[in-house]
């Protein structure tokens, strides 16, 4: 049972119509493997940040925290999923919350298995060979992308165009997200320094 | 035993005290700032003061009275020193261990007696001919070795170049040896005028580009209307603010510029010549506080291709290789004997650096310190490309400033080229030198491939022996265990 769980995302990924197709309606996607894959590849995305080799890392190792870099995954990873949820319960999608987190998930998984070879190649290599390096990684975010194109496709049976549009519309929604919480915060902050004040303003009477 | 141990203690501690007072301690309290350098992050790092204040000059010093807003400073190659003391009306000569020489206020000019007013500006050729850029006559004026007679005189250019109510308000003046006259004017945009030996107006030379906001541009050009666009201010380049010769006559130059090139070495053709292979481009400090980013206002040409730009917004001076290169930094804003006001001026006496300034109205002189001359001699033995010792003294450099970079890359270069791979891609990393890493770690790697090819090769063929022999034994085993088809897919 495990094993088949476990070899699924790697048949998703070479076989994208197909491998989604099947995670939709013969249920074959799973949570468990879904977190595992987001954890690893924040994992792969820390690991390059700290130890490509010299030559291609530019990282001040001052500025190294890890969860920022948990930040930099996990937090796009769950405003992708959201913001794409929320747009395509109004776009006639037929996707479900759980359906789009682990597709996406299974989605991610090129960028592990790329990264973290490219990373540990990084550390032999001189200037000259810096661009097998970099051509790694593009493929691994190519791929990705490609993979999140026909994940949104499958998941919600929509056309090339209409994909094309939510995607857009979703990192838009993204950012409104992000604004909106940005916005709840700073008037949490107001609010409690004026109620703070007040309780100053009284303590010293 | 526990006594002479305390004892000894006390004794140890009491001899390492003194001998700091001695030895460091009180040098270092005379100093009024700290030195300093960028990291290849960008970061300041503290480093140990590379000049220290060592004499103050004022105008009552020299029995001449006090100075009046001088504005430039220049040292001869006789080491003389010409201040122009602007509100004055005055230069002032003075000898190396500065005293006084003479002051030139008159000259006689075609028979007739005329006086400076308000000169801004003096340059001194190697034959001792003075010129002036003598500001409030809106004249240049040259003042032949005497300083008693004028024998040229530049008033405005007549050119198609300029309008007819073109104000010439030259502010800083540079003498090449093949006698072209560069002059530094108010309100003038086009770059730096070039007069020819007889005054006649050339040409202007490495006008500054037009730096402006696109924001800016986009409503400017297309969206503001006749009436606003007359109001508005007019995109126009920087003006330079000083400029400085170095030994093969390119001019080096500072300009007000803030997000840009403040400091241009220029050749004969007017391209910016300058090389820029530091971790960040020589524009002063990296990081700015609420008072913006630096403004250079003077530059000296020093030894081995090094300059040394003055920063009137908080009294420092940057002082880069010929590479570029932030070499060290020093100076403050203050009143103290070593710290400025309002800086005018930089020149080099020999091994010393001058500064002059305005406001205070005083020469103060830096002589260097240890520390500065391990490193001025390090940069000098890699100027002229002797790496062996410039490493030995990059390594003393290293011994009082752990953080220096270039003294890592300078060692990381000597030990390439004595063959030590290993200990150059080493030193290259401390020095965040990636370029001399990517260089040292290829021959590195040629080395360990060549040292254990057999291995490698065997190791290789081993595997893809083991890997057919598996694929065999696997056919074998499905044949015998009469499976004739394994669905793989999931």
């Amino acid at each position: 049972m495990w094993i088949e769980r476990l070899r699924f995302p790697f048949y998703v990924i070479v076989h994208p119509f197909k491998g989604f197709w099947e995670l939709k309606y013969d249920k074959k996607g799973n949570w468990i493997v879904a977190m595992a894959i987001v954890l690893l590849v924040s994992l792969a995305s820390m690991f390059q940040y700290q130890y490509s080799g010299f030559i291609v890392n530019t990282h001040s190792p001052y500025s190294f925290n890890s969860l920022v870099q948990l930040r930099n995954v996990i937090l796009p990873f769950f405003l992708w999923c959201v913001a794409n949820w929320s747009l395509t319960t109004l776009m006639d999608g037929e996707g479900k919350f759980g359906e789009i987190v682990i597709s996406s998930a299974y989605a991610m998984l090129p960028i592990f298995m790329l990264f973290v070879p490219a990373t540990i190649y990084s550390r032999f290599i001189t200037q000259e060979e810096t661009a097998f390096y970099y051509y790694l990684n593009g493929f691994a975010v190519i791929w990705f992308l490609y993979l999140m194109f026909v994940s949104t496709m499958t998941v919600h049976q929509y056309t090339v165009l209409k994909t094309l549009v939510t995607i857009g519309l979703s990192v838009v929604c993204m950012g409104f997200i992000v604004f909106l919480g940005m916005l709840f915060f700073s008037l949490i902050q107001q609010m409690y320094s004026v109620y703070f004040t007040i309780y100053r303003e009284l303590q010293f009477r | 035993m526990i006594t002479t141990n305390w004892i000894r203690a006390i004794a140890a501690s009491t001899a390492l005290t003194i001998a700091c007072l001695v030895f460091s301690g009180y040098a270092k309290a005379a100093v009024p700032y700290i030195g300093y350098t960028y990291d290849g992050w960008g970061d300041r790092v503290w480093s140990p003061v590379p000049y220290v204040p060592d004499r103050v000059v004022e105008g009552e010093d020299l029995g001449i009275g006090r100075f009046n807003n001088p504005d430039d400073m220049f040292v001869s190659e006789d080491k003389h020193v010409y201040v122009a003391d602007t509100d004055n009306n005055r230069i002032v000569e003075m000898n190396e261990r500065y005293e006084f020489v003479r002051s030139i206020d008159k000259f006689t000019h075609q028979g007739k007696e005329d006086s400076l007013l308000k000169p801004r500006g003096v340059y001194v050729t190697p034959e001792g001919d003075i010129y002036v850029a003598d500001t409030g006559n809106h004249r240049v004026v040259r003042l032949k070795q005497g300083g008693e007679e004028a024998d040229l005189v530049i008033l405005a250019p007549k050119s198609e170049y300029f309008a007819d109510d073109y104000v010439f308000d030259p502010k800083k003046i540079a003498v090449d040896s093949a006698g072209r006259i560069l002059v530094i004017a108010d309100r003038v945009f086009d770059g730096i005028m070039e007069f020819d030996g007889q005054g006649v107006f050339r040409n202007f030379f490495g006008a500054n580009r037009v730096t402006y906001n696109p924001a800016d541009y986009f409503w400017k050009r297309y969206f503001a209307t006749k009436a606003q666009k007359e109001r508005m201010v007019q995109f126009v380049p920087t003006e330079y603010t000083n400029l400085a010769l170095d030994d093969i006559d390119f001019v080096f130059t500072t300009n007000a510029e803030r997000n840009g090139t403040p400091i241009k070495r220029l050749n004969p053709s007017g391209t910016d010549v300058l090389l820029r292979q530091g971790f960040s481009n020589p524009i002063g400090d990296l990081k700015a506080d609420s008072r913006g980013p630096s403004t250079l206002v003077d530059i000296s040409v020093g030894p081995d291709g090094t300059y040394s730009a003055l920063d009137i917004v908080r009294g420092r001076i940057f002082t880069y290789d010929s590479e570029g290169r932030l070499l060290y930094v020093f100076g403050h804003d203050g009143n103290r004997v070593g710290t400025f006001k309002t800086p005018s001026a930089i020149e080099r006496m020999g091994d010393a650096i001058v500064v002059l300034d305005k406001e205070l109205a005083r020469l103060t002189t830096f002589k260097v310190s240890e520390f500065g001359r391990l490193v001025n001699e390090a940069v000098h033995n890699h100027y002229i490309g002797n790496e062996k010792r410039a490493a030995e003294l990059w390594r003393e450099v290293l011994s009082l400033n752990e953080n220096y970079e270039i003294a890592y890359s300078g060692i990381s270069k000597a030990d390439f080229r004595a063959g030590e791979y290993k200990r150059a891609a080493k030193e290259a990393k401390f020095a965040l030198d990636r370029n001399a890493y990517s260089k040292a770690y290829k021959h590195l790697r040629t080395g360990v491939l060549k040292q254990h090819f057999n291995a490698i090769l065997t190791t290789i063929l081993a595997l893809a022996a083991a890997w057919i022999a598996w694929k065999q034994i696997r056919k074998f085993r499905r044949r015998r265990g009469g499976i004739s088809h394994v669905d793989r897919t999931p």
